[in-house]
């Protein structure tokens, strides 16, 4: 090729383009959504679904902050106030955010990225999807069945004695984690069986490395999860005596199996907001992640030191000191593959092109963030800071800045980054970007202030508390109203583009992964020819086009 | 803004717990950290601040270099996207991994020292031994003279103190923020604490482990006493301390005075009162009403004499025999509406003069 060509013009924002085929026009009806195996479809099923679940567990949110607005409780009474934390956490936690950013954006974006025409097990992929379906199912029976209030730990002996719906709550975790373990087994095959011709480990998008950890941690620690619910339900159902000290088991023992499983699963929830962080650094720098191969590295290892640190949570129920110890240094090591992945981002934005587009507004702040939450974690990694801050408002605030403030974040930033993709549509970008400003402004309002109420001693998972922390709570509850306002508006904003947004280029963004090569919205099988692998992150190639709004790719000729 | 502090103060006469209210007026906390009531809290201080410094520092570089760098390399119209530059330099990132792994190693080995303060018990005999029982929602403490309290913790200022804590139901957490000790109760196993409090004054002692309907309520206030050095000292600096307030007398003193007080705490008292005193003291009040309203059990007013029908079929009525077993071994007959039990058993823990006075309450309530 001598001269410069488009090679890439389907993405011009023409009536034609509307007209197309594509995977959500292709076949119709209810049913063609319900016994679908197409890979984007349970995607775009799984966002509703977990959106769904994110309002669910954000109201349960709103009512705790309401009730905490005095301290001997302005909304309702310790019993429903217990119920709600419980089930604020496990709708959060189970429903949320561990199957958010692998089931919604992995699977729509994961086999694109690998210009691949699937995931390896589409019916797997579906069947984990109506998993996830029964189990929120069963945890809409639990708040039918008169809810549960033994916190989403399930801690023993107190859920054995509770009367609410623990038996419900536990089945529903069970048959979750199912359908955790089958997202993951189809990723990890993917990858390893389905990339393109061309494409080396090392030529992987960051977010199929990072997604790919979190799937290998999915399969190899949910099944634990699974034992122990089911070792709690029979514990509860028979009085075996495993946990429970008064038939001769141990209570302890429980928390060793559920961190087991759980700690991982904070890493299960972490590097998929990490994969999407990688995505949107280089795009909107335009360049390549700096220090590509460490970061990949970074994920496997995080992947791999997240099964070894469980006991950090544990620092004073009564292990052994030594295994404290252990758990202590274990911890640390984790800390700096985080750090690296930190430092890379930044690093990524030097010298680029930064465009500062919604999903960048949300990239910045998990940067913010997820360095206030890192740093926070290592003060109750560290086993003296830990003794103190062990169970106060100190561990709410570390690991809401975790959850929310990065993984949410990096949620919506790749739902404003992907949606185009997904629906043919551009979102209003002001109200998205107002959003994205009220998320990051009532986020921090929020839970900043629960660090100095935790370390003044306010314990956490408390119905009413001491008059003194009540500026502090008022601060933190204000801040929850503008975090669910600004969250009420993105989620509106991007559903209200569904129906009158304008028609959305190819490439909007100038992404220079595999995904943007295929029409907007995909067809049904993804590509019309397999497309072949780039360099990774090279956005030489991509000049913006005034006139379409799309990022053309231009083949250059290859340089003397 | 002026209605604050008016409705904060008449919050806390409500509750009348704070979390740190110290005899010498100087000592205070800081933004971060209530005041440091115990030999360990200065140290473990230092390590929460070491973290935080190098928090703060690294928190203002990343977010800077972020800000910094979004301005400086921000898209301007017009001009080429993507100058190149390196992708990545080994040097750099070398650097920026070994630079944290050192910061921690520091802070690792500073909490591992802290820690194992913390959790070295003085040996045997080398302090003064308090007994706790955790029970929903609840604290008793026994000290070594057979004194035993609920509503109060005293301990003395100035030597080291053992907790010898257990349960009796659920897990259930020991944390004083003042004296930054804290440690779980497990049900089934001994654990152990130990503080050398340092500041007199009144402090609050909180549960936090999650431990059902009124964690929150898990509350006690303690009370250090002074030692008579701490005393002379406030005097010379001329503190206004009310030196007849027992709470303010030395730990000895005021526990001749309340031993023989707790020797004597039935004399006089008829068998209504003894039921009465038992049932404030003793944790019946948290899950049982003596006006009608149903709490987490049945309210004893107008119990007496009425009928109970029981989940496995059987029924009987509240008499004498009825109220004893239901003390002793509460889950042998479960009431229907009350299906899961959740009494523990008070057996060992309630004397037969106490036991008769519940009785002899529970039939005064239900005339």
């Amino acid at each position: 090729m001598e001269t410069p060509e488009v090679t890439t013009g389907t993405g011009l924002p023409t009536p034609a383009t509307a007209a197309s085929k594509n995977y959500l026009n292709e076949t119709k009806g209810i049913m063609s959504w319900v016994y679908t195996l197409d890979h984007k479809r349970i995607g775009v099923m799984y966002t509703f679904g977990v959106l769904g679940a994110l309002l669910l567990g954000g109201l349960f949110a709103l009512l705790l902050r309401l009730h905490l607005w005095s301290p001997e409780g302005a909304l309702t009474d310790n019993a429903t106030y217990n119920q709600f934390f419980t089930l604020h956490g496990a709708v959060m936690v189970f429903l949320f955010v561990i199957p958010g950013i692998p089931g919604a954006l992995g699977n729509f974006v994961l086999p694109l990225m690998l210009g691949a025409k699937d995931v390896a097990f589409p019916r797997i992929n579906l069947m984990s999807f109506w998993l996830w379906c029964v189990g929120a199912l069963f945890f809409i029976a639990v708040l039918l069945a008169g809810g549960l209030d033994t916190g989403w730990t399930f801690y023993t002996p107190y859920s054995i004695q509770s009367s609410t719906a623990v038996l419900w709550a536990t089945m529903g975790a069970f048959i979750l984690g199912f359908s955790s373990i089958f997202t993951g087994l189809n990723f990890v095959v993917t990858v390893h069986r389905m990339r393109p011709k061309g494409m080396g480990w090392f030529d992987m998008p960051l977010f199929v490395w990072a997604i790919y950890s979190t799937a290998v941690i999915q399969l190899l620690a949910t099944p634990v999860l699974a034992i122990t619910l089911l070792m709690l339900f029979v514990e509860k159902q028979t009085g075996l005596g495993i946990f429970d000290p008064a038939q001769g088991g141990d209570p302890v023992l429980f928390q060793h199996f559920f961190w087991f499983y759980s700690h991982p699963a904070v890493y299960i929830m972490i590097l998929p907001a990490m994969a999407v962080m990688s995505e949107l650094m280089a795009t909107f720098s335009r360049k390549k992640v700096f220090g590509y191969t460490l970061v990949a590295y970074s994920s496997i290892a995080i992947a791999a030191f997240g099964f070894l640190v469980w006991g950090h949570h544990m620092f004073v129920s009564s292990q052994s000191a030594w295994a404290g110890i252990v758990f202590s240094t274990l911890t640390f090591s984790i800390s700096i593959p985080s750090a690296i992945k930190v430092f890379n981002w930044l690093s990524t934005m030097y010298k680029g092109s930064i465009h500062l587009d919604t999903p960048m507004y949300y990239a910045l702040s998990f940067l913010w963030m997820f360095t206030i939450g890192g740093l926070t974690g290592m003060f109750l990694g560290t086993m003296g800071a830990d003794i103190h801050l062990h169970d106060t408002y100190f561990v709410v605030a570390h690991f809401h800045y975790v959850m929310v403030g990065s993984i949410m974040f990096a949620f919506f930033g790749g739902l404003h980054y992907w949606w185009p993709k997904m629906f043919g549509v551009l979102y209003n970008k002001g109200i998205a970007k107002i959003s994205a400003v009220l998320m990051f402004i009532g986020f921090n309002v929020t839970f900043f202030p629960q660090f100095i109420m935790g370390s003044q001693g306010m314990p956490r998972r408390y119905a009413t508390y001491l008059p003194e922390f009540i500026e502090m709570h008022r601060v933190s509850t204000v801040g929850a109203m503008i975090l669910g306002l600004g969250i009420g508006i993105g989620v509106v904003n991007l559903f209200y583009a569904l129906f009158a947004g304008k028609q959305a280029p190819q490439n909007p963004w100038g992404g220079s992964t595999m995904e943007w090569e295929t029409q907007t919205p995909p067809i049904m099988h993804n590509f019309e020819v397999t497309p072949t692998p780039k360099p990774i992150y090279d956005h030489s190639p991509l000049v913006y086009n005034e006139a379409t709004g799309n990022w053309d790719r231009i083949e250059e000729p290859a340089e003397a | 803004m002026n209605l604050l502090p008016v409705l904060l103060t008449a919050l806390q006469s409500q509750t009348g717990l704070q979390v740190a209210v110290p005899l010498d007026p100087e000592a205070t906390g800081t933004t971060w950290m209530p005041l440091q009531g115990s030999t360990i809290a200065p140290d473990i201080d230092w390590v929460f601040y070491y973290i935080y410094w190098i928090s703060v520092v690294f928190t203002a570089i990343i977010v800077g270099v972020m800000i910094f760098f979004a301005l400086r390399y921000r898209h301007r119209k017009g001009v080429w996207d993507g100058e190149k530059s390196a992708s990545h330099g080994l040097l750099l990132e070398i650097t920026w991994s070994v630079i944290p792994f050192l910061l921690t190693i520091v802070m690792w080995w500073q909490g591992v020292d802290t820690f194992m303060q913390a959790e070295t018990v003085p040996e045997p005999g080398k302090s003064m031994e308090i007994n706790v029982t955790a029970q929903q929602w609840g604290w008793r403490f026994e000290h070594y003279n057979g004194f035993a309290e609920s509503e109060e913790l005293h301990v003395p200022a100035g030597e080291p103190v053992t907790f010898v804590m257990r349960s009796s139901d659920v897990l259930h957490s020991f944390f004083v923020p003042a004296w930054r000790v804290k440690k779980d109760v497990v049900p089934g196993r001994y654990t152990k604490v130990w503080v050398n409090a340092t500041e007199p004054g009144q402090y609050t002692l909180f549960c936090t482990e999650y431990c059902g309907l009124n964690h929150s309520d898990m509350m006690v206030n303690v009370v250090v006493h002074p030692t008579r050095e701490q005393l002379a000292e406030y005097r010379e600096r001329g503190l206004d301390i009310d030196e007849t307030d027992p709470n303010n007398q030395p730990f000895d003193e005021w526990m001749e005075v309340a031993a023989a007080e707790f020797l004597d705490r039935y004399k006089g008292l008829t068998q209504v009162e003894i039921g009465e005193k038992v049932y404030r003291e003793r944790t019946c009040m948290v899950c049982h009403s003596v006006d009608g309203s149903v709490l987490v059990g049945p309210s004893w007013q107008g119990i007496w004499g009425s009928e109970r029908q029981f989940v496995d079929g059987g029924s009987a009525t509240v008499d004498e025999n009825y109220v004893r077993q239901s003390i002793l071994d509460p889950n042998s007959q479960l009431v229907e509406g009350y299906p899961n039990g959740g009494m523990v058993s008070f057996a060992g823990q309630l004397t037969d003069e106490e036991i008769d006075g519940v009785i002899a309450y529970i039939k005064d309530l239900g005339n």
